[in-house]
């Protein structure tokens, strides 16, 4: 895959990342709800830097789905925050991805967000993972 | 009947002095612990004794088992002598522990910026696991 494809990725995730905080957000309450906007901002503000990258490498950046499938189905808080982790960790594979570019502005763009997907999955989580992004490095329990 | 050999007589009473100098001395610890009450006394056997359990933590670290075992006859004395241990700060150790993170998470960001492709994923992946390990420790202490 070329640096284009990879940011492409990067920024559909970030997509879905902006559109499932959107309906988790609205679901949460207190401290966890203020969670979720933080997150929703840090999401919508690396979607716009990607595509301002995409765009000053020559290409269109792909744009939004109308909607996306978030299973919010028993509306719980357990898995409002499951679903934000599993946004987080997806993301963290795409950034991974991304990295392995030698393009400068995309990876040091990707490290940047590997950090903060990592970051915002384990506060998620409460507990951290040994290989974020790197799904066959992890060590099994 | 064999006899007692002047030798094995000397032998015995060098045990038996052996023996009775180490009895004084432990009693001598003992009693110092209800003697202990001058806030000099008590604050110079604290600080020996922080020192000491500093070094058997090294000795053991360093895999010397006599270094060690005289380490601990110290703090064995120390508490004896009416040392009190330190309580463990642990918000501080946290703390602490939360700056040494955050500064490989950058160290290894920076490294991943100019290795090949595939050192720079793994690097950049160690830098968000030290950086949403700092994130926890922070929000724990």
């Amino acid at each position: 895959m070329s640096v284009i494809d990879d940011l492409q990725s990067a920024l559909a995730g970030e997509h879905a990342a902006v559109y499932g905080y959107g309906v988790i957000g609205g679901r949460l309450s207190g401290s966890k709800k203020a969670q979720a906007l933080a997150g929703l901002n840090e999401h919508r503000s690396t979607r716009d830097q990607l595509s301002r990258l995409i765009v000053s490498r020559g290409a269109e950046p792909v744009p939004a789905e109308p909607s996306y499938v978030v299973d919010v189905s028993t509306g719980q808080q357990s898995q409002l925050v499951s679903t934000a982790i599993k946004i987080e960790d997806r993301l963290c594979v795409r950034y991974a991805n991304l990295v392995l570019n030698t393009d400068q502005g995309a990876r040091t763009l990707a490290i940047a967000q590997l950090q903060g997907c990592a970051v915002r999955s384990a506060l998620w989580s409460k507990t951290a993972q040994a290989f974020p992004g790197l799904v066959e490095a992890t060590p099994q329990p | 009947m064999r006899p007692i050999s002047r030798r094995g007589v000397l032998s015995g009473l060098t045990l038996g002095v052996a023996l009775g100098v180490t009895g004084i001395s432990l009693s001598a610890c003992s009693s110092e612990k209800t003697v202990v009450k001058t806030a000099v006394d008590q604050g110079s056997l604290n600080q020996v004794f922080a020192a000491e359990a500093s070094l058997l933590a090294l000795a053991t670290s360093s895999g010397l088992t006599r270094v060690s075992k005289i380490h601990q006859a110290h703090l064995n004395a120390l508490t004896a002598a009416g040392a009190q241990p330190p309580t463990p700060d642990a918000a501080g150790a946290l703390k602490q522990l939360a700056r040494g993170q955050r500064r490989q998470a950058d160290l290894c960001s920076s490294l991943a910026l100019s290795a090949s492709p595939r050192v720079a994923q793994l690097l950049a992946s160690i830098a968000a696991s030290n950086a949403a390990l700092a994130a926890l420790a922070s929000s724990s202490a």
